[in-house]
């Protein structure tokens, strides 16, 4: 991306991240079972700019390390970016909160939402392998009784699992290629 | 031969992702019945004569009311934008719902079921606790970080204090004359003294914490931490933890169960209800409700 555009994001970027919401949270319970153990994929899950390797919408992606505390930084092929910061980390259970800030009063494109906690974890998958789930929750950016068809939960559910769906997809992928 | 019938408790869960609430029966531990209410159920409160049970719905700007005999809707309220928490007077006559995105709190008259008085609140009023003579509203209001204490005749906001971050949960201590506030971003409780309008003391919790419930008879306060599948157990006296309880995914709502002996606490990702033993710390039981179970408010009834 230019200078400029990378200027203004950064402007835009200055101003509080808030989680302000509104009174429903929606929902998002995402699986994939991979041919690969769950110490191998536990560390590849730590290093968060995988999701540029896995996921085919990201772009882009920078981070600060691993482990607690952690942000990443990443842009979609709409042009968006977004910064997730590691907010919790069990790693006895592999197991990882990501947590998505977003600027208030910010809608983001094709997936408009305010807020997200999602959870990753690697689970022994009974048959040598894993089981990896990307589970949590999310809330709408619109704040009022009517949402629009494209501002709607229902709307941002599926495009937060249509996200993380690819993130799990391309993961699966790259360890059984 | 005269019927002795013992008396029953009667939990009542809201599942904010099916439009129903499961009701439990506390002895046999299960579900006895599933009531199809509004849109995007959340908040609950019981009527202090147990024959009530109001249900906030923010879907479609509704409270459900619930006869606890027949276990029926009998009547649903429209209300503002986005009813979310929801307290009753202790005579019952008033019911208080906070709109969330309309920064109000409405009383409605629970015999002709009118709205009858607006107040006005802070910015997305979340939490509602009311004082022990029906005098005075405790609101939270989540995006202002602050609680405000509202005469209920005149309307007057009498004071206005600066809590955590994100206030979420009201607790009323009516014994100690204190507020339990949960504060979901700064991850801690603030107390604060009735009398006084101060914050007196404050303590940490987990991650994303909700709502506080208090058992007196073992000098105990329990907290869900929504975002680290816990109860944190603290001493209502020093605010020390005395421990962590893993319940299940992302608990919410949380009450003690009238004959004290056991915490009921609603998993919203899971879909379940944990019972904690209030003397062992134990889950003793998880009973499965709904999806997206939160039961916000005050759920336990005795009839």
């Amino acid at each position: 991306m230019n200078y400029l555009k990378l200027s203004l994001l950064s402007i835009l970027l200055i101003p509080a991240l808030v989680f302000a919401h509104g009174p429903t949270p929606l929902k998002f319970d995402l699986e994939v079972e991979v041919n690969a153990s769950p110490d191998e994929v536990w560390a590849a899950v730590n290093n968060l700019c995988s999701v540029k390797d896995w996921n085919e919408s990201v772009t882009e992606c920078s981070s600060t390390g691993e482990g607690l505390g952690a942000i990443r930084d990443y842009t979609l092929d709409n042009g968006e970016s977004l910064k997730e910061e590691v907010s919790k980390v069990q790693a006895d259970r592999k197991r990882m909160l990501v947590t998505l800030k977003v600027e208030k009063g910010r809608v983001i494109k094709d997936i408009p939402i305010m807020s997200m906690g999602s959870f990753i974890s690697v689970a022994d998958n009974g048959s040598g392998g894993s089981k990896v789930q990307i589970r949590g929750t999310a809330y709408s950016s619109f704040e009022g009784k009517s949402p629009p068809p494209d501002r709607s939960d229902a709307f941002c559910k599926a495009a937060v699992e249509a996200l993380h769906t690819k993130t799990l997809n391309g993961l699966k992928a790259s360890f059984e290629k | 031969m005269a019927n002795h019938a013992m008396a029953q408790n009667l939990a009542f869960i809201t599942n904010q992702l099916e439009d129903t609430v499961s009701v439990i029966d506390t002895e046999q531990k299960s579900v006895i019945k599933t009531i199809k209410v509004g849109n995007k159920p959340a908040g609950v409160v019981a009527s202090h004569d147990n024959k009530t049970v109001y249900i906030s719905n923010p879907g479609n700007q509704e409270i459900s009311v619930i006869d606890t005999n027949s276990l029926e809707v009998i009547n649903a309220i429209k209300v503002g934008e986005a009813p979310l928490a929801i307290t009753i007077s202790h005579d019952n006559k008033k019911l208080f719902v906070a709109d969330w995105y309309a920064d109000t709190v409405f009383s409605i008259n629970t015999e002709t079921f009118e709205i009858e008085k607006q107040y006005q609140a802070g910015n997305a009023p979340s939490g509602l606790a009311i004082s022990s003579d029906d005098t005075l509203l405790f609101v939270a209001n989540k995006n202002d970080n602050s609680v405000m204490f509202v005469d209920i005749d005149s309307g007057k906001i009498k004071s206005e204090i600066k809590v955590g971050t994100a206030p979420f949960g009201i607790t009323t201590d009516y014994d100690k004359q204190l507020l339990y506030v949960v504060n979901v971003q700064s991850e801690d409780v603030s107390v604060v003294d009735i009398k006084t309008a101060k914050v007196i003391n404050s303590f940490p919790v987990d991650t994303f914490p909700y709502i506080v419930s208090i058992d007196k008879a073992n000098n105990q306060l329990f907290v869900t931490n929504k975002r680290d599948s816990s109860v944190s157990v603290v001493d209502r006296t020093t605010y020390k933890e005395i421990k962590k309880i893993y319940v299940g995914e992302m608990p919410e709502g949380i009450n003690i169960h009238p004959d004290g002996h056991s915490i009921y606490v609603a998993n919203w990702f899971d879909g379940t209800v944990s019972v904690i033993d209030t003397n062992t710390l134990e889950v003793t039981a998880t009973i499965e409700t709904g999806e997206g179970s939160r039961a916000y408010g005050q759920f336990i009834i005795e009839r």
